[in-house]
């Protein structure tokens, strides 16, 4: 199965991953920037953004041997999702990172827990441009 | 490159600004073609509305840079974050860049409108779709399709929430043909699979199709499947799925159009080569092509097979299985090929693809079941196929357009009938594959041994089956029909 477990995804959808990472992390900037108490997430689009990432890493988290079962409770993601979450999940080192979104989700207005979701987002923009600009596509050697 | 100092902000500012005016020129270029669309050529309603819409953005995009080099004086992790920003939006034009150019070399004299309007009219007769168009662009390679319109529209939807501007219309897709078939007719009824794969991203299939790839895997490979990390099984999983997708957009294109898809997808991968001298099916190591999965592919063979099983089940079969060609001895063989032999020759080949043809096969019914779904209460146009194709041929024959067929009735009177699209299609096609002698014969001094007179009259038959296709939208669009 080795030849077809090192294929790699579809391009253009590593740029959707960074495109909606940027775009999640505009709407969190315009919201730390509004008052105090207005922090709601009212945004539909940054609530879709969270609970992709919170769904993705709750996938990476049951995928171990001891959740195994957990994964068929859990939605599916695509791949191009799920190898930059799992990317950049190793080297994202806030425990608390789940805990943080969610209470994000459920209406919190920290602003801690907004630099952590920003921080999140922006390591996931990055590691998706990485994808998407590997030169090994075909194509696309400049 | 000099290093450039923490506390230098107005080198800083200046470095900034340098790439943004970088970003801008980019951004400018890019969008050229469209901004404002070129005037000496005609354009669809859907191009000029796709232009008008990258215009748009381009102006957003410009006018979201102003004041990007404050962005200096953040503190370092907030600085590459938004110096983030440039490389997506730089990044996301770069992928806009492959659709604009070409969009704009696609100008009404580069397209084939007949077949496209026939298409899209026919798309708009399932429920859901009443209101899509197309932007059609070139491709440079002859693959059609490979353009993911989820993604697409993903893109210019996310990149509009980034630069404040108006979202895409809903209802607009992208099609790509090779720039070298924009006068073709029959080939591009492969068109019907790119329709396909825009309502697999409308209607969200793959989620339902990747489930079922995966419980399939799960049958299949078992602990080694369930117990292996997470990015193993998503790959897994999006090479089946991936699969299940072409054969879904065959499928639908088949259920859409009938069987000219398939005399369309035999004669662009050259299949009646897996013929032998007497019409049997070359197999073991001489196939060719073989039947094998490609890396991330289900082989032609399988597709084909596909289509063919779906013709019989729709009664397509039984209408075109007397079909003087080689295209329908390629159905044929693969109506009589037992599925397992897809499975046996991946065990002979060493078997490393063999669970996921396995699991593909198990997930055609779930793929048969979405296209059902998603073309419910289309009319396959079995019935007026069956009663017209004789007549087009007779027409086409005789080097007459068939716009309006004079059909002798039940009781012997003649009526005035205008086939429908679809019809036209399918009994043309036909005509092309068969009836190329019979044309020529009835023309003086034609060489039947000559493939460049052939090849003359066969683009004859298309030009005229194109002009039907023309006055037989012109007359629905104006309700005579």
């Amino acid at each position: 199965m080795e030849p077809l477990a090192t294929m790699s995804g579809e391009r253009t959808n590593y740029l959707s991953v960074a495109l909606r990472a940027r775009g999640a992390i505009k709407t969190l900037r315009s919201l730390m920037n509004a008052r105090q108490g207005l922090l709601s997430l009212p945004n539909p689009e940054l609530q879709h953004d969270l609970t992709s990432v919170v769904l993705s890493l709750r996938a990476i988290e049951a995928s171990e041997p001891i959740h195994a079962k957990l994964l068929h409770e859990i939605p599916y993601r695509r791949f191009e999702e799920v190898q930059t979450l799992d990317e950049v999940s190793r080297s994202f080192k806030d425990t608390q990172l789940i805990p943080r979104l969610e209470a994000l989700l459920n209406g919190g207005c920290q602003q801690d827990d907004m630099r952590t979701a920003i921080r999140i987002f922006s390591a996931i923009e990055r590691r998706a441009l990485y994808h998407y600009s590997d030169p090994s596509w075909a194509g696309s050697a400049i | 490159m000099g290093r450039i100092g923490h506390l230098d902000l107005t080198s800083l500012r200046d470095q900034l600004q340098r790439e943004v005016a970088s970003l801008y020129s980019f951004v400018e270029a890019v969008s050229h073609a469209c901004s404002p669309p070129p005037q000496a050529v005609s354009y669809s309603e859907s191009s000029s509305k796709f232009f008008s819409q990258i215009s748009l953005l381009a102006e957003h995009t410009k006018k979201h840079l102003v004041d990007f080099e404050n962005h200096a004086e953040d503190n370092d992790e907030d600085f590459v974050e938004s110096r983030t920003e440039l490389w997506t939006l730089r990044t996301a034009w770069r992928e806009l860049h492959q659709f604009i150019k070409p969009s704009a070399d696609a100008d009404t004299l580069n397209q084939p409108t007949a077949i496209i309007a026939a298409l899209v009219n026919r798309l708009r007769e399932l429920r859901g779709f009443e209101s899509t168009d197309f932007t059609i662009f070139h491709t440079d390679s002859f693959d059609y399709a490979q353009v993911n319109p989820r993604a697409t529209e993903d893109l210019v939807a996310q990149l509009a929430r980034i630069v404040d501007a108006a979202p895409f219309p809903t209802d607009l897709g992208l099609i790509g043909i090779p720039n070298s078939q924009g006068s073709a007719l029959f080939l591009n009824c492969l068109l019907a699979h790119e329709i396909g794969e825009y309502v697999y991203a409308k209607r969200d299939i793959e989620a339902i199709l990747a489930t079922n790839a995966t419980a399939a895997l799960e049958r299949h490979i078992g602990e080694k499947f369930t117990g292996a990390p997470l990015i193993l099984q998503s790959r897994m999983t999006n090479t089946v799925a991936q699969c299940a997708k072409e054969i879904f957009c065959d499928l639908f294109a088949v259920r859409l159009i009938g069987p000219c898809y398939s005399f369309a997808y035999i004669e662009l991968f050259d299949l009646p080569n897996l013929l032998s001298k007497d019409g049997t099916l070359i197999v073991g190591e001489n196939a060719k092509p073989p039947i094998l999965m490609y890396r991330a592919y289900p082989s032609h063979p399988f597709r084909v097979k596909a289509q063919a099983d779906l013709l019989k089940a729709e009664g397509w079969w039984d209408l075109i299985k007397d079909l003087d060609s080689r295209q329908c001895e390629v159905l044929r063989v693969m109506l009589e090929l037992n599925t397992d032999a897809f499975i046996e020759a991946e065990n002979r080949a060493g078997g490393e693809s063999t669970p996921f043809v396995k699991a593909l096969i198990d997930v055609l019914p779930e793929v048969k079941n979405q296209v059902g779904n998603v073309t419910n209460g289309i009319d396959p146009r079995l019935h007026e196929y069956s009663i017209l194709w004789k007549p087009i041929a007779e027409y086409l024959s005789n080097g007459i357009v068939p716009s309006t067929l004079n059909v002798a009735g039940t009781d012997g009177t003649l009526r005035e009938v205008h086939a429908t699209p679809i019809t036209l299609l399918n009994a043309s096609y036909r005509f092309y594959l068969e009836g190329v002698e019979k044309l020529m014969s009835r023309i003086k001094d034609q060489d039947l041994s000559s493939a460049q007179s052939r090849a003359t009259w066969m683009r004859r038959i298309e030009n005229w089956t194109a002009k039907a296709l023309e006055d037989v939208t012109l007359l629905r669009s104006s309700g005579h029909e």
